[in-house]
């Protein structure tokens, strides 16, 4: 299992967010990282039709490529993780009005980097063909433990792409944080992929409210 | 015509059961509802003149004569009374039958009695209700088994009749077909079964068919009136051998397979067609095991290439070492030649396991899935798959999962381990038992089919807190990889090269222990061959010079070829002359000695079980030596 982080990356000094996109490609990749493959990330939101029902959020990572996350709003914190038929269930479930799609649909995509044990993946996020932003998600592959993970992407955050430690800080998001919170009175911190996607999840919904840039 | 008697209530009717016929008039509205039904004037109906019965003639005809008729009635019902009066009387002098009470009715009227005797009244009243239920019960029992004895005499009437071979067939038919597929062809009379794998997804595209007909009149016996035929092809019987031997001859392993657990003789004075119809199917088994095998030995994309001839697979698993897997009959197979390693029991069992297992996993990869039915998705997916999804597996674990080995890459991938592993234990073995240190070689149990862990301990017995080294040691399919000191070796191919790498590690610990015990006793180590910029390992000649600040005598050490260690002396004449490359000449050109001479110790002469003993022994007596003078 692999510890990440999300972050997105800061585009206002660009012209554009591709620019900004193609100034950090370049510069992870001077720094050694390779390309291996693209990555895509998407949330499509449902709302159900029933009143006082939660909305749900289903979102696919390629890097599981098996497997589809699903987020339902107010619960504290829970992921569902499942395999692929659960899209199929849900778009059934559309089919069967008791849920619609109102939201438009958030897509994240980017190239796969791989520098010796850490995974990279960068990549522009868009919202029906107007992009949103950047988004960075960091990985260090072999280690499950939360709490030695981060440290150690941060590290590599700050060398690699000259990220201070409070610009990180402030950039991780809030699930994230509760997160790691919670850990000081855990003794075993495992990480699980489902708070990478918590983590897309909480960036993805801040730039749909976020006005186009 | 029922009379009325004055104790109306208290006389009852009862059935044979011995239950009270409640009827809901008394007798005397009884009568009177009769008496009123009857004409007694003149006219009758025309319609009555057919009456047959004389009764009721006499009776409508006394309907002109009213008085007539009732008297006729009375006197009926005068004659059951003087017979009812006679019994009576019979049963009241109890000389000829009893009457007993009917104990159920006995009124409670001796509430006021004790307690004891209202108790023992109701057990009376019970016991007599269960007596008269067993007895009406034991009536209507035996009414019934009349019934089924009389159908049991029809039907084995009918069953033992002599036209009754037809029937038999029949029930033999249904015997067999608890245990085969058999079918009854449309159109027409013959019964087919199929012999093939194909309800488990097989493929294989020949007809298994056996027919079950009726037996001629001469083969026809006590036992079986029924004949299966078999298709020609599978009526002999096949056997799989596997053979593993080097390029020089020498048989590593032989083995075959007949799929039979218990023995691999077959009886063949066993005709039952049971018997025959499953050594059929191994016939079946085997003959599709092979084509599944030679089908993936032709697939180009393999490693290594098997070459296919006409019943047998070859092919080099190492590259001196060639498996052969033959498909052979009986005819063609001598057990006798074959000496080596039947193997029993268990190990049959599992091999056949094994077998079945790899070939039903081609069966399931056979299916045929598609995505967009999540119904059918689970069909022959391979466990791990299914919780991929759920545990959100990531690419990397979802490529490791849906890599397809073939059965015949399996065989090969488990040959070669064998192989590699039986020849580096063995070679450990040698080693272990020439060497005069003790040598460990201990198996980890997380070994597997296709790699074994180990560590090997070297150790000086009595010395083992001077030196102990330990090696990790990795055999793989092709390879060999063994860590020690922070360094990993790897060996591919060839195991003389371990053997080199390990006689040079006990040539080095031989060397290392040696100079730590003389540096215990105060020698110095003044040079060595073992200079950190030497080449490789197994290019060094072990060799040290070893001087004592106090001692004039230098001494050498050397590990022989033969592992040994030798030692020598030489007396030194001054304190300084090991610059000196010669002593007696400095000519290093051409004949003569080269070098310093040196004076060899028999270390034989000296006290101790071990070499290193005999040579701490000897140290400690030129220590003792120098002491004296």
């Amino acid at each position: 299992m692999v510890v990440a982080i999300v972050i997105s990356l800061p585009s206002g000094s660009f012209k554009s967010p591709a620019e900004a996109a193609e100034f950090y490609l370049d510069k992870l990749e001077k720094g050694g990282a390779k390309k291996t493959r693209p990555f895509q990330v998407d949330l499509v939101s449902y709302t159900p039709l029933i009143p006082n029902s939660k909305v749900v959020h289903v979102l696919s990572h390629s890097e599981y490529p098996a497997s589809s996350f699903a987020y339902a709003e107010q619960s504290n914190c829970q992921m569902l993780v499942a395999d692929n038929t659960f899209i199929a269930l849900m778009n059934k479930l559309k089919t069967l009005r008791a849920f619609e799609i109102r939201l438009q649909k958030m897509e994240a995509r980017g190239t796969r980097l791989e520098y010796q044990d850490f995974l990279i993946n960068l990549g522009t996020v868009n919202q029906s063909q107007t992009t949103k932003g950047l988004i960075l998600e960091v990985a260090y592959v072999p280690m499950d433990e939360t709490r030695d993970g981060y440290c150690l992407i941060q590290e590599f955050l700050q060398s690699f792409l000259n990220m201070t430690k409070q610009t990180i800080q402030r950039l991780i998001t809030d699930q994230l944080s509760n997160w790691l919170r919670s850990l000081k009175d855990k003794k075993d911190s495992e990480y699980t992929p489902s708070i990478t996607l918590l983590q897309y999840l909480d960036i993805l919904l801040a730039m749909r409210n976020k006005p186009n840039e | 015509v029922t009379i009325e008697p004055c104790l109306e209530p208290s006389v009852y009717e009862y059935t044979l059961d011995g239950e009270k016929i409640k009827s809901t008039q008394s007798m005397s509205d009884h009568f009177t509802k009769i008496l009123s039904r009857m004409e007694l004037n003149d006219l009758c109906s025309e319609d009555s003149i057919e009456n047959s019965n004389e009764d009721e003639r006499r009776i409508t005809n006394g309907g002109k004569n009213a008085f007539g008729t009732f008297l006729e009635q009375m006197r009926q019902a005068n004659i059951e009374i003087c017979a009812l009066h006679d019994i009576l009387t019979l049963v009241m002098s109890r000389r000829y039958f009893n009457l007993f009470s009917n104990v159920a009715d006995i009124e409670e009227n001796l509430n006021t009695g004790n307690a004891r005797q209202q108790r023992d009244l109701l057990i009376r009243q019970s016991q007599d209700i269960i007596h008269k239920s067993w007895i009406s019960k034991r009536t209507s029992a035996r009414q019934a088994a009349d019934v089924l004895l009389s159908s049991y005499e029809r039907f084995m009437k009918i069953i033992n009749t002599t036209s009754g071979n037809l029937e038999n067939f029949h029930v033999q038919l249904s015997n067999l077909r608890q245990r085969w597929k058999i079918r009854k062809q449309t159109n027409t009379n013959k019964y087919l079964g199929d012999l093939s794998f194909r309800s488990a997804g097989s493929f294989y595209p020949f007809k298994m068919q056996f027919e079950v007909t009726k037996a001629d009149s001469h083969k026809r016996t006590h036992n079986n009136s029924i004949d299966v035929i078999i298709p020609e092809e599978l009526q002999v019987r096949v056997i799989l051998k596997i053979d593993i031997e080097t390029k020089d001859g020498q048989i590593l392993l032989r083995t075959y397979s007949t799929m039979m657990a218990n023995d691999t003789i077959m009886n063949i004075n066993d005709n039952s067609y049971d018997s025959i119809l499953e050594n059929a199917q191994r016939t079946v088994f085997l003959k599709e095991l092979f084509s599944q095998l030679c089908r993936e030995a032709s697939d180009i994309t393999n490693i290594i290439q098997p070459t296919v001839m006409r019943n047998s697979i070859k092919c080099w698993i190492l590259s001196d070492v060639m498996m052969t897997i033959s498909l052979l009959r009986t005819s063609e197979f001598d057990p006798s030649i074959q000496t080596e390693s039947t193997l029993y029991g268990a190990h049959i069992g599992l091999l056949e396991y094994s077998l079945c297992a790899l070939l039903r996993q081609q069966f399931l990869r056979n299916f045929h899935y598609s995505q967009l039915k999540p119904s059918t998705l689970m069909l022959g997916v391979p466990a791990l798959r299914r919780i991929a999804g759920v545990n959100a597996f990531n690419y990397n674990q979802l490529k490791s999962i849906s890599e397809n080995k073939s059965i015949l890459q399996t065989i090969i991938e488990l040959a070669q381990h064998q192989v590699i592993r039986a020849r580096i234990l063995n070679l450990l073995n040698n080693l272990a038992t020439n060497c005069d240190i003790n040598m460990t070689v201990n198996i980890s149990a997380f070994s597997s089919t296709t790699s074994t862990y180990g560590r090997v301990h070297l150790i000086a017995p009595g010395y083992d807190v001077l030196c102990r080294w330990s090696y990790m040691f990795q055999i793989e399919e092709c390879q060999v990889k063994i860590q020690y000191k922070s360094h990993l070796v790897e060996f591919q191919h060839h195991v003389e090269e371990v053997q080199r790498f390990f006689i040079n590690q006990i040539a080095c610990f031989k060397f290392t222990i040696a100079c730590t015990l003389a540096k215990i006793f105060g020698w110095l180590v003044v040079g060595s061959t073992m200079a950190p910029t030497v080449g490789r390992l197994s290019e060094i000649q072990f060799s040290a010079q070893l001087d004592h600040p106090q001692i004039p005598t230098s001494i050498g050490i050397r590990i022989g070829d033969d592992l040994q260690l030798q030692v020598a002396v030489r007396k030194r004449h001054e304190r300084n002359d090991d610059t000196r490359m010669d002593d007696d000449s400095n000519e290093r050109i051409g004949g003569g000695t080269k070098g310093i001479k040196y004076d060899s110790i028999n270390l034989d002469d000296y006290y101790g079980i071990s070499t290193l003993q005999k040579f701490e022994m000897f140290i400690s007596s030129l220590l003792h030596h120098e002491k004296q003078q």
